[in-house]
């Protein structure tokens, strides 16, 4: 596998909602070990975008290939199992609050071993526990018992273990809906750092919705900026303003 | 630069082990009260604490127990079943009618079983396949399978069923009461699948988080119509008991039993909500409300009074139930 090839290309992408445009003739590429910044006011297309991407809807027109095959997404389901793992502003809508971590963590995917020489399966806490501590730890996150329910971990770390599912899953991209716009500050800022540590130590392309700036700029490699459903420009955060982002998501001029 | 792992540390361990302390008592709270409650009516209630007593208060328990098992499947998956009596009542009719019509034994009881998974099939399919509310769906099964019960004997009891067909109602395995057996030996099969298999993991997820459930892999359909099926399933055999114990099947069996399931479940502590609960919570919900009905009796209570202690005591286990999930969550 190339490792800079394009692995995620969306071409020529319409969507309408009756007589509303959400999307018009939208090109959308992203690169193997990329983080890419999706930005763009109320309306200009960015969750429909992504909507698409994550199988909640087809769209009207247009082909989406995934490593070169083009793919289809029958629902959210079939886009999480050809690997996109989508998590919306609330992350921890994917877990189950009153299940403890490792439980979250192998949701749907639960290891079992043989019990009565094969007659029966029951289920491999112990192994599932190791390797929840080891997903954790990798992605350095430390939380104090792998066996306690996600409700009483704070919105942070629930985060924190929504991505450290994702992880484990391996997926070919994640996608992140205003991934910090639930979270207070402090929080804020470990999870950014978490995402950043995704893409760049474990090269899992991001896509990042988001409406804070401040933030795409500190983690992204590419800012891609939509309006009223098209994509008006392109730019590295490096090489950008944000007074020129700004601009181009207002438009104008 | 502030490294991730120590920014997401954990809190203080002390407070915490306090609280698990807590919850760890709260889950089992229903084993406290009844431990209470046992060594109170041990010295202040005659004939109490008595072998005889206690085989009584446990063979109380078997029909209303086995229903519960099934109940509580459903409760954790967060639905419910209200179809269940009537399931039982058809199950008994229908194993009564077989035997009548020369059917051999063993044939009708397969037939019971399978009227019961019939029933639970339906509901599943209702709740999952047409999208129906499960109190919708298990309503409409209420109503029709009472129904159905009631038209195929025109509402009459069928008396008088073989020995053979008794044996679960009515027979023992050397000192011990056939339907005492079947109370253990069930609680205990279901309590394993509940923790030890994926299928009773699910359930739980199932119950706890739908959607995520679902978006993770789970089968919702197949793991919510197999928990109504295993529902159906367990009141049919409950229905083989019962008519077994009473030597007799009538459609108007288990009336209002839906309502005694699910205070024992509630009253054990398992959320109506779904998710959170066990069946050893449930087995301690049934034998305290199958406790208070025998002391009653010792006691030559007006059985009337049962309702109203059983609804004071459902109000307690839902504030122990909020207080539980209060404890729980994350506070800053």
């Amino acid at each position: 596998m190339k490792s800079d090839g394009v692995l995620l290309k969306m071409e020529g992408i319409c969507k309408s909602f009756g007589e509303v445009r959400a999307l018009e003739n939208v090109h959308f590429t992203l690169s193997h070990h990329e983080i890419v910044g999706l930005v763009g006011g109320n309306g200009a297309g960015k969750s429909t975008l992504i909507k698409i991407l994550a199988g909640v809807f087809p769209p009207d027109r247009g082909k989406i290939y995934l490593e070169g095959r083009e793919v289809h997404f029958k629902s959210p389901r079939d886009a999480y199992e050809q690997g996109i793992y989508t998590v919306h502003q609330k992350m921890e809508e994917i877990l189950a609050p009153h299940h403890d971590v490792t439980a979250n963590i192998f949701m749907g995917e639960e290891k079992t071993k043989p019990l009565l020489g094969g007659l029966l399966r029951v289920l491999a806490r112990r192994e599932m526990e190791k390797e929840a501590e080891s997903v954790l730890s990798r992605v350095g996150i430390t939380i104090d018992s792998v066996r306690r329910p996600i409700i009483s971990y704070s919105g942070g770390q629930r985060q924190a273990v929504a991505l450290a599912k994702a992880l484990r899953k391996k997926p070919k991209i994640l996608v992140l809906d205003e991934p910090t716009a639930a979270l207070g500050v402090k929080e804020k800022f470990q999870v950014l750092h978490l995402i950043k540590r995704l893409g760049r130590e474990e090269g899992i392309p991001i896509i990042i919705v988001s409406h804070n700036l401040e933030e795409v700029f500190e983690i992204v490699d590419r800012i891609v900026v939509l309006r009223n459903g098209q994509i008006v420009g392109e730019c590295s955060p490096s090489l950008a303003t944000k007074e020129q982002v700004v601009q181009m998501i207002v438009g104008g001029e | 630069m502030i490294s991730v792992g120590r920014g997401l540390s954990p809190r203080p361990v002390a407070p915490m082990k306090r609280r698990e302390l807590l919850k760890l008592l709260l889950d089992n709270s229903v084993w406290i009260i009844i431990a209470i409650f046992f060594i109170l009516n041990a010295l202040f209630t005659p004939k109490f604490f008595t072998v005889l007593n206690f085989r009584n208060i446990l063979i109380h328990s078997s029909i209303l127990g086995i229903v519960v098992i099934g109940e509580s499947f459903c409760l954790l998956s967060g639905h419910l079943d209200l179809s269940v009596e009537s399931t039982l009542a058809l199950s008994a009719v229908l194993g009564a009618m077989s035997v009548k019509n020369a059917l051999p034994v063993p044939l009708a009881v397969c037939i019971m079983l399978a009227s019961g998974m019939l029933v639970g099939f339906a509901n599943g399919a209702l709740v999952r396949k047409l999208g129906l509310n499960a109190f919708v769906a298990t309503l409409i099964t209420y109503i029709g399978i009472r129904g159905t019960a009631l038209g195929i004997v025109e509402g009459k009891t069928i008396w008088n069923l073989p020995t053979s067909l008794c044996f679960f109602g009515a027979g023992t395995i050397g000192v011990f009461p056939v339907q005492i057996v079947l109370l253990a030996v069930l609680y205990l099969l279901f309590h394993a699948v509940l923790v030890y298999t994926r299928f009773g993991r699910h359930v739980y997820l199932v119950g706890d988080n739908q959607t995520a459930a679902r978006i993770s892999g789970i089968n919702v359909d197949r793991v919510v119509i197999t928990v109504f099926m295993l529902s159906g399933l367990l009141s049919a055999f409950a229905g083989l008991v019962m008519a077994g114990r009473l030597n007799s099947a009538s459609p108007l069996f288990g009336t209002g039993m839906v309502f005694e399931a699910m205070s024992a479940a509630i009253i054990g502590g398992i959320s109506l909500r779904g998710g959170i609960g066990s069946l050893s919570m449930a087995l301690g919900g049934v034998l305290l409300l199958s406790a208070i009905s025998n002391v009653l009796n010792l006691h030559a209570v007006s059985p009337y009074w049962i309702q109203t202690i059983r609804a004071l005591m459902i109000l307690f286990a839902v504030a122990l139930d909020s207080l539980k999930r209060r404890l729980m969550r994350y506070e800053e």
